[in-house]
């Protein structure tokens, strides 16, 4: 019986799965003409922000494709081993990798000889997510200011936490403090979270979504936002932004579609449009501003997202690069 | 708090949120059972059911999947010795040598009764405790996290106490097998040889899936002749219903069963520390507290209990302060905090007294599952033992493949397999040569967290390890390390003098 009942709920679930989505509209984007599934090649694992923002973009491009849009995890490596694996796929417009600069800093800084920048090519870009400041409510700072003054008058005792020491979050650190605040490296979110409430690092450099709960109860306050423009998410009105204090850092979490070197022009265009009405449609805008990922433009176009790939790895190189 | 478990009680009854949390406990075990599909996958699996829910159900959902995921890990544990999640790998000590001996459903039925219970002592403490509990895990720092971590390689020197040798070079194997990849405070590599699959580090899954199934194949196929016989006794005695544990079996087991939930509880609230921590610890505390250690790995209830009550208390343990800080205590906590945020629940101090309603279903739903998980599990452990009757000849390729497919699917990728597959081989060498498997891993699983959590620690104190070693309840813990270190010496001095 029981037996049954197993394979009745496993089997209704690929039949979700399988039959999700299947209209029969078959989209043509100008001359190039959607024929089979397309795979999105996510270098990271589920559950996390990388995955979910490809997953629910996934969704919203089917529909305009008239294809499915099948996302692949291939984790490891900080994102490397996705990278190598999409690389040896044919270039014949049916699969394309998500990335954020993370590889990038990890060919620059040293940590692998793989060449990211020469594989990825920048396609669009999805979302645009920021990094923030944070310390526990009971540190003698209030904002950056007071903050850079205590550092000031105790050099070397604050430290900074981060997920990744070659990463944006590292390069927000070191860039907004002049190097006057060390980086310490967390490898879970929730030790670095708990361990900025309980008092045992100073401050830490996160992704608003991360600590949304702790700034709501009051355990956290926010210092200072890497940003342009103040953000408008409630409870963020008196936070500076990084522009106003006059610091030129602004790294934060860029994640966007690459082609894969030899893919036709024809495809990489009508990928284009379709991904640029994927993003603009009501499911996925509600989703990224539920998530708080409405701070900054996501949406870039083929060329904007080039420009700015390529003025990131200009940056990123003089933060990180060997010397 | 009786209204707390009034209120979760009556969302749980709700007929429609029952069946729900029932198909959560069976898509858990199913999930939990499947080699490489971990706790956290299996919660992120179910993620895309819990979207279209009411959220205070989805949540139950959710944590009835992942409760059941990681008793279900325990089913292929104790048949095939096959961890179906790493935090079941010392349940494959005493569970697989029962299962060789026949009393497969004694064994199961002792590591389900064990999870309920550890499950249930979580769940009360989630309820009745959670501010207070939460308070004192913000107390674990790195230092702390670093010499928690490390009374748990301590306990190394007392896994096998007739190879002590052999069983600490086995340990630092694997302590050096966790230093291979991304250096965790650098971010520069270290003994990858220029390998992608080595750059994000040696994972525990396909190691231990190598370690302990594969391993075993290659050791039943070295000596395929015995195998027709006692398949034919296995045939016999793989019926369920006459080997069941009885009640007075396992309210021997009392003492064990309460230090290894309250042991799992504790671990699973720190962060960083997880269910597979906590089983490893508790067994080998175990092993240090038993009155018969000898007899631990030769196949005693005692081993099952300790490592299945305390996994399955950390998961109650790790909704503790993401239910009261917003804190996950781990990666499937995570997942599910992601999928409230989602919809719209703040999460932190104030969700108890602004939204009770979310910790009533979690903790109602905690209930629920660990009950009906009993008789879920039990109905799918039928079905699996069956496959025991299987002969060898056909069950072990099978096992290999489901290795291969666990190992591969972990991150699709086949490095991994390659690793499993070397792990099987050295594995095998290791119980020719009489090296520990055991150890190996427990130094993988630990390795990466006191290195991290030690150096970190190192870096926050500026360098400074006096004030590294004399914060309060890392002094205690190193203590109490030491303590472990040398009591088998002490032990071995006293023995002689009173001879």
């Amino acid at each position: 019986m029981l037996k049954k009942k197993i394979l009745a709920v496993l089997s209704t679930t690929f039949l979700l799965g399988a039959c999700g989505d299947s209209s029969d509209k078959v989209a043509v984007d100008g001359p190039w003409k959607w024929e089979r599934k397309v795979e999105i090649i996510c270098p990271w694992g589920t559950g996390g922000g990388a995955d979910t923002t490809t997953r629910t973009f996934a969704t919203a491009l089917e529909k305009e494709l008239g294809v499915p849009v099948v996302v692949n995890n291939r984790s490891g490596a900080g994102g490397v081993s996705g990278i190598q694996f999409g690389a040896k796929q044919p270039a014949d417009g049916y699969t394309y990798i998500m990335s954020t600069p993370s590889p990038l800093l990890a060919q620059i800084s040293g940590a692998t000889p793989y060449d990211v920048y020469g594989t990825l090519n920048p396609l669009i870009q999805m979302v645009h997510d920021v990094n923030i400041f944070v310390t526990s409510s009971k540190s003698p700072y209030n904002n950056f200011t007071e903050l850079m003054e205590y550092v000031d008058k105790n050099p070397g005792k604050v430290k900074a936490g981060v997920m990744t020491i070659t990463g944006l979050d590292a390069a927000c650190v070191m860039g907004a403090t002049d190097g006057k605040i060390e980086p310490v490296a967390y490898t879970e979110g929730s030790q670095l979270n708990a361990d900025v409430i309980g008092g045992h690092v100073d401050i830490a450099c996160v992704g608003p979504a991360e600590v949304a709960a702790m700034v709501a109860s009051g355990d956290m306050k926010v210092l200072l936002a890497l940003t342009e423009n103040r953000l408008t998410l409630p409870g963020y009105e008196n936070v500076p932004s990084s522009k106003e204090l006059g610091l030129n850092t602004y790294f934060g979490p860029a994640r966007g579609i690459f082609y894969i070197n030899g893919t036709p022009d024809k495809a990489i265009e009508a990928f284009e449009a379709a991904a640029q009405r994927a993003i603009e449609s009501d499911f996925f805008q509600n989703w990224a501003k539920n998530e708080g990922l409405d701070q900054r433009k996501g949406w870039l176009n083929t060329e904007e997202f080039k420009a700015q790939w390529k003025n990131d790895y200009n940056s990123l190189t003089e933060l990180f690069g060997k010397k | 708090m009786f209204d707390l478990l009034g209120m979760g009680l009556r969302i749980i009854l709700n007929p429609s949120t029952f069946l729900l949390i029932t198909a959560g406990t069976i898509l858990g075990v199913v999930f939990g059972a499947m080699p490489g599909v971990s706790a956290s996958m299996a919660v992120a699996l179910a993620l895309p059911f819990a979207y279209a829910m009411d959220p205070v159900i989805a949540i139950a959902f959710l944590v009835s999947v992942y409760c059941a995921s990681i008793t279900g890990g325990g089913i292929t544990a104790i048949l095939f010795k096959i961890p179906g999640t790493p935090s079941s790998a010392p349940t494959t000590f005493d569970g697989y040598p029962m299962a060789q001996r026949g009393e497969a459903g004694k064994a199961l039925g002792f590591s389900l009764i064990a999870s309920a219970v550890g499950g249930l002592v979580a769940a009360f403490a989630m309820a009745l405790v959670s501010p207070q509990l939460a308070s004192i895990a913000l107390e674990f720092g790195p230092s702390e996290l670093f010499a928690v971590s490390f009374l748990g390689i301590s306990v190394l020197s007392c896994l096998d106490s007739d190879n002590i040798v052999k069983t600490l070079i086995s340990g630092l194997i694997g302590l050096l097998l966790a230093c291979v990849g991304m250096d965790p405070m650098l971010g520069i590599s270290r003994f990858t040889w220029g390998s992608s699959t080595l750059l994000s580090g040696i994972e525990m899954i396909p190691i231990m899936i190598g370690l302990f199934a594969v391993t075993e194949v290659l050791k039943q196929t070295a000596k395929s002749k015995k195998i027709e016989v006692s398949d034919k006794e296995k045939n016999e005695s793989t019926k369920m219903k006459t080997v069941l544990p009885s009640v007075k079996e396992i309210w021997e087991t009392k003492g064990t069963m309460t230090r290894s939930s309250i042991l799992g509880t504790v671990i699973g609230i720190l962060p960083g520390a997880g269910a597979t921590i906590a089983s490893f610890l508790s067994y080998a505390i175990e092993k240090k507290v038993s009155k018969h250690p000898e007899k631990l790995g030769t196949g005693i209830a005692d081993g099952i209990v300790a490592s299945e009550a305390a996994n399955n208390a950390a998961t109650g343990g790790s909704m503790v302060p993401l239910l009261s800080l917003g804190i996950p205590g781990g990666n499937a906590a995570a997942i599910m905090m992601t999928a409230l945020v989602i919809k719209g629940v703040q999460i932190g101090p104030l969700l108890i007294k602004t939204q009770p309603q979310y910790l009533a279903s979690v903790f109602g739903s905690m209930l629920i599952t660990n009950i009906v998980m009993v008789i879920v599990a039990m109905a799918v452990a039928k079905v699996f033992a069956k496959i025991l009757a299987i002969p060898y000849t056909i069950l072990g390729p099978v096992i290999v493949m489901l290795a291969t497919i666990g190992a591969y699917a972990l991150k699709n990728n086949t490095g991994d397999v390659i690793l499993m597959a070397a792990a099987g081989i050295i594995g095998y060498m290791f119980v020719k040569l009489g090296y520990n498997s055991a150890a190996l891993v427990l130094g993988l699983v630990l390795g990466q967290m006191s290195e991290s959590n030690f150096r970190r620690a190192y870096t926050l104190a500026n360098g400074d390890l006096v004030k590294v070693f004399t914060r309060p309840i890392t002094a205690v813990l190193m203590i109490a390390c030491v303590l472990m270190l040398v009591y088998p010496l002490i032990k071995y001095i006293l023995r002689k003098k009173s001879w």
